[in-house]
């Protein structure tokens, strides 16, 4: 087993031993998110957890959620009738979650994070989680944390073309290539020489929805069609390195109506969306203590909802005239970021950045076409007296256009070496969610809607507190193991809520109004031992429970300040050296959901106790290479055969109902696929 | 004394669903993988789209008379307050819409003015309003907000109504509104909040009508209904209530369908669960025991259909017996209403119905 040397230092979870195939893929244990430079993974200020390339090819994964879905902290909350998914970190929802592409934060449409699942898995090499607010350098919405996918770069001089073919089931449902089942190809080519790099790389993502429990042509998932198209061109010289890359996207989310045998006609709805992510990036090592980065970003976001009517009697298809049927939405975003890092003295380096950031919107639920524009500077510094210890300090100020911007976010993170194999890491941190477009500018009237958005709003935060312990047990021989013990609190407010307008209460619009805590503790660890990698890992995340401190309800029904949601996941990988094979398993359990709500029993409110309940969820993988071009790898996912969550909420019935069983899964999925990698040096 | 000026539009279809094999092929032919090939199967019962209007709030009620095959389609906001024209003096509001209404302690209309809006709310709809700002909506005229009429005009209080088309937070685009008895009719008087000019109406009863009805807004009497025994059900936007236990509060219902409970329509929900079908029923059905009549205007409301939580749509499991008030049996049911994807427009739904024979 060829072990890279830094591993030694050892990596917390995720460092894995690398292919034979894969030496050309970059140092694993190497983490940039919140960085001033590469730096291993033990030596951050930060907890940061690496989802690897290697991971993600073993997971035969063919979006990004399908490599999140085992990890700690991280559930998924599914929309069905957009077909859409919602990505939550440790307790909070996606729009207190940063999604960033190499650093650069991706845009959404709403509080939903779409992004997570519109970026080509195939062209990330790894992934970076840090729990915790990161608002000093990464601005809004990173209150729960961050997601930073990190795309492949080509090193040294070479010429490499990839591919892809996966076809997979969609539970029992399935067809070659085309329709039923989920159908990923992609291709990639990979250049670099002389200081030059360039990749261009294409996807195909064919999810072709799951029918579950509906007839005819109605699904319960929608199906789905990604292409998604990349390039990248850079150079990078001794001192200096320069790069622009473009992601695009094009989406069809489809949801076809039953044939209405009354009427022989069906109500079909696509939902297409456009993106395209430029971004450009530069780094500058000016001398031994100073160097400079750079981000620019240009985004833009469109998405079409098109409603027709289909005629099954005369084979006609019209455009349905109702009110939201047709509509374009479209968001961009300009976005700017530099930093320099400054080495004041051996022991001080200091960080401080300008972030600007232009936000424009419409659409038909947006009032207008707002722009909002948002302007930071920040510092931070690590500070290290002696050599076991670091403490980095950091405030961020911002001004905004429109909204009441919090004047400081301050936040220290500091890491102590207690000895060899021991680090400590505590942090307190501010961070802060900005009032999104759709807050301040949502206009909505209709027969049972009178919703308007709030320029008043302010921004949301949180205060949060965070600290782990990783021990890295000395080994003998072959054997590393790893434990980490950590917890955190954060507590949020002037969270955004809708509720009535104070001048005319036939309004409803959006306040600042609600408080949230969330809690927990994560106990993981890892284990090599010779081919085997090996991790196991618990989390209780406790969610705060509102009727705790309402007046109304806490004195004739005490309930508890939190609900406490468990979580068990266990990963396993062994690699058949000889034979170029590896098996792998991973697993999650994730605890039942509990929520108190109110509800109506014998004609009296009270506050009652609803669960959504718990599941397990597994893969079971191989991989096999074939020749020194080619291997194979296959498996099953979702081996409990999970769909529906039962949930026993009784808020059914009602406007927007959160009761009924909850959609999670399609059930058990079988994969295999092919890939392809050639190289010339 | 009736304008007439209201749009009656007669619209029948009647569709002969009878498909050649020709057109069966050609569905086939161009229908996706995934596209099952629909089974048209021969039909005789009549079908109707109701004018609504469109949208979520449609603008029209629509009066449907099954016997004569009729609609007549109505501005729902077109008017006020209804006379009733039985024996009994009562005034029902527009239930067809936000209205809302609260008595006042005063008698004398032109001693009411803005002040007497002190801690008064009219905001109607959106969770906001109190089951007693609106009239029964069971449709019980003993439980309507304007007391009944009476004859010692002393006892005949002031009431405060905001129409729809007024603004809950400025209450100078609310009404004043006193009514009297005047021989074997009403005597209407009112006027806007702050306007000191008392307007006055005389208004009649006509037998062959439910109500009167008379708009503020435009200051005439309106036509609105059909004559009482020439309609059976009315399809509109309209008022009904929410939540259940302490919490109920008014809330207005796209697609509401009430019956004319006034001329003695019935309506009964018949399930495929207590094994009725539509196109089985007959007239051996009407007295089955599992049909449960009710005399009440809700008696089909907004059963018919889901517009949330879980599968949202038209409820294809069930259809309503409505007895008109020629005593006829009339099979009724919902085959579009542009809610979840059955193919429809939302505000001009699609019905189906059949004389039980």
């Amino acid at each position: 087993m060829k072990v890279k040397g830094a591993l030694l230092f050892g990596c917390l979870l995720y460092a894995v031993c690398s292919k034979a195939q894969d030496t050309a893929i970059q140092l694993k244990d190497v983490v940039v998110t919140g960085q001033y430079q590469q730096q291993s993974v033990r030596q951050s200020v930060y907890r940061i957890r690496t989802i690897s390339s290697e991971r993600i090819q073993l997971r035969g994964a063919t979006d990004v959620l399908g490599v999140l879905n085992s990890e700690l902290g991280i559930r998924f909350s599914n929309d069905a009738a957009l077909g859409e998914t919602d990505v939550e970190l440790m307790g909070m929802s996606g729009q207190s979650v940063k999604i960033l592409l190499d650093g650069v934060p991706l845009v959404d449409r709403g509080s939903t994070r779409q992004s997570l699942s519109q970026m080509d898995i195939n062209t990330i090499d790894r992934i970076e989680i840090v729990e915790g607010p990161m608002s000093v350098v990464y601005g809004t919405d990173a209150l729960a944390g961050v997601i930073n996918l990190i795309t492949k770069k080509g090193k040294g001089d070479q010429l490499a073309v990839t591919a892809r073919v996966q076809e997979e089931t969609v539970g029992t449902e399935y067809k070659p290539f085309n329709g039923k089942g989920l159908h990923n190809e992609s291709l990639a080519l990979h250049w670099s020489h002389q200081g030059w790099f360039a990749n261009g790389s294409f996807t195909r993502n064919d999810f072709g929805g799951w029918q579950g429990q509906y007839t005819g042509r109605k699904k319960e998932w929608h199906p789905k069609d990604q292409w998604l198209g990349g390039a990248m061109l850079g150079y990078s010289h001794n001192n200096w390195e320069a790069w622009y890359r473009l992601d695009y996207l094009d989406e069809d989310i489809s949801s076809l109506g039953d044939i209405n045998t009354g009427n022989y006609r069906a109500t079909d709805q696509h939902y297409l969306t456009d993106r395209y992510t430029h971004q450009a990036q530069a780094a500058w090592q000016l001398n031994e203590r100073l160097s400079f980065n750079g981000a620019l970003s240009w985004q833009v976001y469109k998405r079409r909802t098109q409603t027709t009517i289909k005629d099954f009697q005369d084979n006609t298809e019209t455009l349905s005239a109702d009110a939201g049927a047709q509509d374009v939405s479209k968001f961009n975003t300009l976005f700017f970021r530099t930093t320099a890092q400054y080495k004041v003295s051996p022991k001080i380096m200091m960080q401080p950045g300008i972030e600007v950031r232009r936000d424009a919107s419409s659409g038909q639920r947006i009032e207008g076409e707002p722009v909002i524009s948002d302007y930071a500077v920040f510092v931070s510094a690590e500070i290290k007296p002696v050599t076991w210890m670091n403490i980095r300090p950091g405030i961020r100020f911002s001004k905004n256009s429109v909204y009441d911007a919090p004047p400081a976010i301050p936040s220290i993170n500091t890491r102590f070496s207690l000895n060899k194999h021991m680090d400590l890491r505590l942090s307190y941190g501010r961070g802060f969610r900005a009032p999104a477009l759709r807050e301040l500018y949502f206009y909505f009237f209709d027969a049972s809607h009178a919703i308007q958005g709030n320029p008043d709003l302010k921004a949301e935060y949180s205060h949060s507190v965070n600290g782990s312990l990783n021990w890295q047990v000395p080994g003998r021989g072959a054997l590393r193991y790893t434990v980490a013990l950590s917890g955190f609190y954060n507590h949020f407010d002037n969270l955004i809520d809708i509720g009535y307008d104070a001048s005319d209460p036939a309004i409803s619009t959006y306040i600042n109004i609600n408080k949230f805590r969330t809690t927990g503790g994560m106990l993981e660890h890892t284990l090599h031992w010779k081919a085997l990698q090996a991790s196991l890992g618990f989390s209780y995340i406790g969610r705060y429970n509102r009727f705790t401190d309402d007046t109304t309800y806490n004195k004739t029904y005490p309930t508890p300040a939190f609900t406490w949601t468990p979580e068990v996941n266990a990963n396993i990988t062994w690699h058949f050296k000889r034979m170029g094979a590896s098996l792998s398993a991973f697993y999650k359990y994730s605890g039942a959901r509990p929520t108190y709500e109110l509800a109506d029993i014998d004609n009296a409110t009270v506050v009652r106790l609803a669960e959504t309940a718990a599941f397990h969820y597994a893969d079971v993988t191989a991989t096999q290479r074939i020749n020194k071009f080619l291997s194979v790898n296959g498996g099953v996912k979702n081996l409990f055969n999970v769909d529906r969550l039962r949930n026993t909420s009784r808020d059914v019935g009602q406007a927007h109902s959160t009761g009924g069983p909850v959609l999670m899964w399609y059930g058990r999925s079988y994969f295999l696929g092919l890939s392809f990698r050639w190289t010339k040096s | 004394m009736y304008t007439n000026t209201y749009q009656q539009t007669t619209l029948k279809r009647m569709r002969t669903l009878f498909l050649s094999l020709a057109v069966a092929g050609v569905f086939s032919a161009c229908s996706d993988d995934d596209d099952v090939t629909p089974v048209i199967p021969p039909s005789e019962g009549s079908q109707m789209e109701l004018d609504g209007g469109g949208g979520t709030g449609a603008p029209n009620s629509v009066y449907v008379d099954f016997s004569a095959d009729k609609q007549t389609a109505v501005p729902r906001v077109s008017w006020n307050l209804g006379f009733y024209t039985g024996s009994d003096y009562r005034v029902i509001l527009n239930y067809t819409s936000a209205t809302s209404a609260v008595a006042l302690e005063k008698t004398d209309i032109t001693q009411v003015s803005l002040d007497d809006t002190a801690g008064v709310s009219l905001a109607l709809g959106q969770g906001q309003g109190t089951m007693d700002m609106v009239d029964d909506v069971y449709g019980d005229l003993a439980k309507t907000v304007i007391a009944a009429v009476s004859a010692t005009d002393a006892d005949n209080k002031v009431y405060l109504v905001k129409p729809e088309t007024a603004s809950a937070s400025d209450p100078a685009t609310w009404y004043k509104v006193k009514i009297s008895r005047n021989g074997n009719g009403y005597r209407l008087q009112y006027a806007l909040l702050p306007a000191t000019t008392i307007q006055t109406a005389d208004i009649s009863k006509d037998a062959d009508y439910n109500f009167t009805f008379y708009s503020l807004e435009t200051n005439q009497v309106v036509a609105v209904e059909p004559e009482k025994t020439a309609w059976d059900i009315q399809w509109s936007y309209g008022v009904y209530f929410a939540g259940g236990g302490s919490a109920v509060i008014p809330y207005l219902f796209s697609d509401f369908v009430y019956t004319n409970t006034l001329a003695g329509v019935q309506a009964a929900e018949a399930t495929e669960e207590d094994g009725f079908s539509y196109d089985a029923f007959t007239i051996a059905d009407v007295t089955d025991a599992r049909l449960v009549y009710s005399a009440q205007r809700d008696a089909i409301g907004s059963k018919w259909r889901v517009t949330s939580g879980g599968t949202v749509g038209i409820r294809t499991d069930r259809f309503y017996v409505v007895k008109d008030p020629a005593g006829n049996y009339y099979a009724l049911k919902f085959i579009s209403a542009g809610i979840g994807q059955d193919g429809g427009q939302r505000g001009y739904p699609e019905i189906e119905y059949k004389l039980v024979k």
